[in-house]
Parts: C-alpha cells; structure tokens; sequence
C-alpha cells in the first residue's frame, strides 16, 4: 500500500493559511485564480520567481513544497552528474586541459562526499 | 502537529506501523459528502465538504467527478468511509448512489476502499471520554489544530448539523482505521 510521492503541498499549506484561491493569486500578482489552481493540481509548475513568492509566504523552502519537482529534478541531474564524472574519467590525464579535468573530478567527488 | 493524534494511536496496541500512505477518508450523506486526506496518521493534507445534490445520474457525475478530482489529485492507497443507516428510502438510494460511484472511482484507479462501522469509531474514541459526536469533534479539534476552527458549536437538539461536522465525522473514521482496526466485525463488507 505505498503511494507515489506529491507533487507539491501548496494546498495543505494554503488551507492551513486559511487564504482563499483568488487571495492568494492576488499576493502572488495574478487576476485570477487559475494559476494558483494550476500549481496546486501540479498541472502546471510555476516560474522561479512565483516558487520563490510562495516560499516567502509560506515560509516553507521551495523543495519542502514542490517534493515531487524536487525528487524528479535531483533523479535527472544526478544521472547527468554521474554519466558527466564517467566521461571525464575515461578522459587521458596528460596534454591540454589536464588540470580542468582533474578539477571538475575533484569537485564532483567534494560534492559527493558532502 | 497533531501530538494528541500521535500519542493516542501509539497508545492503541493494534495500531499499524505507520506510514506515510495517504489515505482519503469520506463522511456520505445523501447530499453532501465530507472528506480528508491523511498523509500517515498525524499530517491532514485536506480536508473540505462537497455538496452532491441532484438524483440519479446527475447525483452519481458530480459526486463521480469530484471524488475522481480527489483520488487524481492525491493518489490515495486507499479509501475509507462509514456505513451509515439512514431514515428515508429515497435518501438510502442516493447513498447507495452516491456510495456506487465512489467505489467504481476507486475501482478505476485500483484504490482499496474500506468501509468502518460506527462501533469501531466510537470504541476507538471511547479512552477519551467521547461518546458524542460533538465530543469526538472536539478531540479531534484538539490533536488537529487545523481543523480548529471549523469545529462548530454543540448544537441544540431542535437545530439541524453544522456543515462542517461532515469534516469531523471523517477525520474519526480514517483515524480509526489508522489505529488498525483489524477486529473483521467491525470492517463492513461493500
């Protein structure tokens, strides 16, 4: 009986407020309520200023309320991340751009470890 | 959040391990339906009361779309409600209306639907001195500090439910089924 993870917890949060649909489009700058709506359903992930809005009037970090956003983004780039390090490994370690590749290894292998 | 919630299923020796699956527990009436969504047993994602008025096939679309709405939205593991005996015929019929198309929702997305009987709520908040519906209500009120403010006031015996009593009714019988009601009388079969 697992369930997939949410999309987002902007309904929960919004209903915990007490904020209406068309109050809260109206904080965020919108005419209406169907954006807000939108966001909600996850029918539509809002611009990076309007996640930062909804941060601020939350006061919940944009990943503790986009989940499964977050959770997709971090899979992706994780996988580029990772098929990137096996590239630069395979690179020679001699002639030109030497140093850059064993910079970027070093800091993929920090970033790791962090 | 929901500290009473949390120490009163630890409390409960048959309570599941629990979890964080979301489950929607509904309250039907004949006209409206009342509903929450859990996500484990101490966070309430939401929560509201829809009105499904009409009869026959209109009864069935808007209660069908709202509920399919809410099991879109929340990929629930499984839905509970509450076998409830009403008083009139016709208003048994746009239960079991009303009952039938939340079943075949689920159906249709392979969610579990569960129904509890009103034994195993009112034993589940018996502890806690709630043998009313206005008392569990107000335990509830308690533990969910969310809800707080939509708990309505008792009301007198000559005045009709508050509308958002639906939302209580709910609340108590997913928190029933969170504490493992596992005891097969008091899981009604569909």
């Amino acid at each position: 009986m697992k369930t997939k993870a949410l999309g987002n917890y902007l309904r929960m949060y919004r209903k915990k407020s007490g904020l209406s649909l068309r109050e809260l489009g109206s904080l965020l700058g919108y005419k209406d309520l169907s954006p807000v709506s939108k966001h909600e359903r996850s029918l539509s992930v809002p611009p990076l200023a309007i996640a930062l809005c909804y941060e601020v009037i939350f006061r919940v970090p944009v990943s503790d309320l986009f989940p499964g956003v977050h959770a997709r983004v971090t899979r992706e780039i994780e996988s580029k991340l990772a098929a990137l390090e096996a590239e630069l490994g395979q690179r020679s370690g001699k002639g030109r751009g030497a140093n850059v590749t064993a910079k970027k290894l070093i800091w993929l292998t920090e970033r790791r470890e962090r | 959040m929901a500290h009473g919630a949390e120490r009163a299923l630890a409390a409960n020796k048959k309570a599941e391990p629990h979890t964080k699956n979301r489950l929607l527990a509904l309250e039907v009436r004949p006209q409206k339906f009342g509903f929450v969504v859990f996500e484990g047993p101490t966070r309430l994602l939401d929560w509201g009361v829809c009105g499904c008025g009409g009869s026959g096939r209109d009864l069935g679309r808007t209660a069908g779309n709202k509920i399919g709405s809410l099991l879109d939205l929340y990929m629930p593991a499984a839905v509970v409600m509450r076998r409830r005996r009403v008083l009139t015929s016709k208003a048994e019929r746009k239960l079991e209306i009303v009952v039938g198309t939340i079943r075949a929702e689920a159906k249709r997305r392979s969610v579990n639907v569960q129904f509890l009987n009103t034994q195993a709520v009112r034993r589940f908040f018996a502890p806690y001195g709630s043998t009313t519906k206005h008392a569990i209500a107000s335990v509830l009120a308690e533990w969910f500090e969310d809800l707080r403010w939509k708990l309505p006031r008792e009301r007198n015996p000559w005045e009709s439910e508050a509308r958002t009593m639906a939302i209580f009714d709910a609340v108590a019988t997913g928190m029933a089924l969170f504490a493992g009601t596992k005891n097969s009388k008091d899981r009604v079969s569909s």
